[in-house]
């Protein structure tokens, strides 16, 4: 076990390490740089342009400017942005609480959702009540976050009257208000991915419930409850845990999108408009920490398997 | 393996596939859907009532009436001849990507799972690194490197998907080594190239058509959101995202722009999605098991 967590850490640490060097190697094709957008193209004498490039160390070798943006990186300080002068750790402190509370909304929301319904859609495996819940469930799939997003914002601002409110709230300035402003976000990430959540529950129970072990706690007169909880739902978490996984990167794709409809100053939308203005560092940054996000939610996935499945515990 | 009772059995599966595809319910729909949009997408010019870009061929902002079904847009433009033709770029776009990720996807599959060793571990390491990106944050990346359009989004999508392809071609390309009729052609001394062509590939093909059938609507959702996010085709072209986009500034006044578009896509998506579930159905006879569908779920994302 300890075995197991250790390799799963030194993984997480050198896939870490490798996609910073994706993410900044990228970042240096994106085409312009911030010499160009600080001088400005018009008018700058080629004098003035060269020593901008020099003072940002743009002159440098590509492996000598990834050293030194990396010494930062591992003591945990991105830079500080040319383009606005503020320091990119304070941009991204302030970025992140918005984009994971929105993440851990949908999440619970998608879950709370979705599990339900696929264990109330594997219990009544019909033909009619099936071709109800495949027909709803593949429509709801198919609906792009941003269609949910706008949709929702075009229901709320003509009927939900109270409820919907166009500004972002922080959490300091009152729950409930913050809240408020989260609920249609967190609906239109929520929605489309519960649909996800159900359709894995249903076919992982459908599965389980046809096992031999359940005909047998059947047979051996099992309250009906117990079987589906405990020995159904139970076995049949880990496909659900590993879709988990799988939709934690839904869910940061959806932040894009989210965050611009509903203008909410987070990790997506500051990364667009980081790449909008070449602001190269808050770019990088809000890339590595949004792939570190989904890198870090994955391994823990990973350890949670043998905290359900006992059978795990000794083979890996 | 002669005895007579069989014979019905296999005859009865031996009905072409086609047919299957198109007995199932939802098969049909989705077959019926996909043909209708690739149709628009090639004869759409043709359907349109009017020339989609042209403006002013209505009043701006009017709500849908006989002259222009869907209404008309803040330029005068008519939605309905939009949406037709906005189809040619979604169609193009879906089957551009999944093409390109179906063939580098397959090719590298196959040579990792095939020959194993360091290329093998190579291979699996750098998907490894690529699916630790979230997928709409890669694209968006790669299309910032490579700048917005059609063509490079389409391949900032098919550098995400290619994983996938690679991931379930090698997986099977991995298990059709160890069968035994590898083994004999190998030591009857064909060569490695032809055992890929004859044996390898034509194994391995129904799991690849059935994820590029469910590729082509996540490839769809995924395009639709960069082209929302502005990292579509340029304008004036019509493109469902960027429809969406822009009718999110008239969204109180002007509903119908974004009700419209947003029902096409949804169609369009949706009719990817049955015709990829129908084709897992008819063509995949794992996917009854447990790790068929778990596949097939992981393929929808």
């Amino acid at each position: 076990m300890i075995r197991f967590v250790a390799e799963r850490l030194i993984g997480l640490v050198l896939v870490l390490f490798v996609v910073s060097a994706v993410v900044f190697f990228l970042g240096t094709f994106i085409p312009g740089d911030a010499a160009t957008i600080l001088v400005g193209s018009e008018g700058a004498t080629p004098e003035q342009f060269e020593r901008v490039r020099e003072e940002l160390g743009l002159n440098d070798p590509l492996i000598v400017q990834y050293a030194n943006w990396m010494k930062g990186v591992v003591r945990g300080d991105f830079g500080t942005s040319p383009i606005t002068g503020r320091s990119v750790n304070d941009e991204i402190k302030s970025q992140f609480p918005v984009s994971m509370e929105l993440t851990l909304l949908a999440t619970i929301l998608s879950t709370v959702i979705g599990l339900p319904l696929g264990i109330f859609a594997a219990i009544h495996a019909n033909r009619i009540t099936d071709f109800i819940i495949r027909t709803t469930l593949l429509v709801t799939f198919s609906v792009p976050i941003f269609v949910a997003g706008i949709l929702l914002l075009l229901i709320g601002s003509r009927w939900l009257g109270p409820l919907y409110t166009s500004t972002y709230t922080p959490i300091s300035e009152g729950i409930g208000k913050n809240l408020q402003s989260m609920i249609l976000p967190t609906l239109s990430i929520a929605i489309p991915v519960s649909a996800m959540t159900m359709q894995m529950t249903r076919t992982s129970m459908l599965e389980m419930l046809n096992r031999p072990f359940i005909t047998t706690a059947r047979a051996k007169g099992a309250r009906r409850r117990n079987i589906l909880y405990i020995h159904a739902l139970k076995n049949a978490m880990s496909p659900i845990l590993t879709l988990l996984g799988f939709q934690f990167g839904i869910l940061l794709g959806g932040l894009f999108v989210v965050e611009t409809i509903f203008s909410l100053p987070g990790l997506g939308r500051g990364l667009l408009t980081a790449i909008s203005q070449r602001d190269y560092l808050l770019m990088m940054a809000g890339t590595m920490v949004i792939a570190a996000t989904f890198v870090i939610v994955n391994v823990i996935v990973d350890l949670a398997y043998p905290i359900l499945d006992p059978r795990q515990r000794d083979t890996t | 393996m002669s005895a007579p009772d069989t014979a019905p059995a296999k005859r009865m599966a031996q009905e072409p596939r086609w047919k299957k595809l198109l007995k199932n319910p939802s098969g049909a729909a989705g077959v019926f859907l996909t043909a209708l949009f690739v149709f628009l997408a090639i004869f759409g010019s043709w359907v349109a009532p009017y020339d989609p870009n042209e403006i002013s061929v209505g009043p701006p902002i009017e709500g849908p009436s006989a002259e222009h079904w869907m209404g008309t847009d803040e330029l005068g433009r008519d939605q309905t001849s939009r949406i037709v033709d906005a189809a040619q770029i979604a169609v193009t776009v879906s089957f551009l990507s999944v093409a390109i990720a179906f063939v580098v996807g397959s090719v590298f599959g196959i040579i990792a799972g095939y020959s194993g060793g360091w290329t093998d571990k190579i291979l699996v390491r750098v998907m490894d690194v690529m699916f630790s990106f979230p997928a709409l944050l890669l694209a968006i990346v790669i299309v910032a490197v490579l700048g917005p359009g059609l063509v490079t989004a389409s391949i900032a999508i098919a550098i995400v998907y290619t994983p996938r392809f690679a991931r379930v071609a090698r997986g099977a390309s991995l298990s059709v080594r160890q069968d035994l009729y590898i083994e004999a052609a190998k030591l009857s001394g064909v060569s490695p190239f032809r055992i890929a062509r004859r044996h390898v590939i034509p194994n391995i093909t129904a799991s690849l058509i059935v994820l590029s059938a469910l590729s082509m609507s996540t490839a769809q959702l995924a395009y639709a959101s960069l082209s929302f996010l502005g990292l579509g085709t340029n304008p004036p072209n019509a493109d469902y995202g960027s429809m969406l986009a822009r009718a999110r500034n008239f969204m109180t006044i002007a509903p119908w722009m974004i009700i419209f578009p947003a029902i096409a896509l949804i169609l369009l998506i949706v009719g990817f999605n049955l015709l990829g579930d129908a084709l897992r159905d008819v063509l995949d006879p794992r996917s009854e098991t447990e790790h068929g569908k778990i596949e097939g779920v992981e393929a929808t994302i």
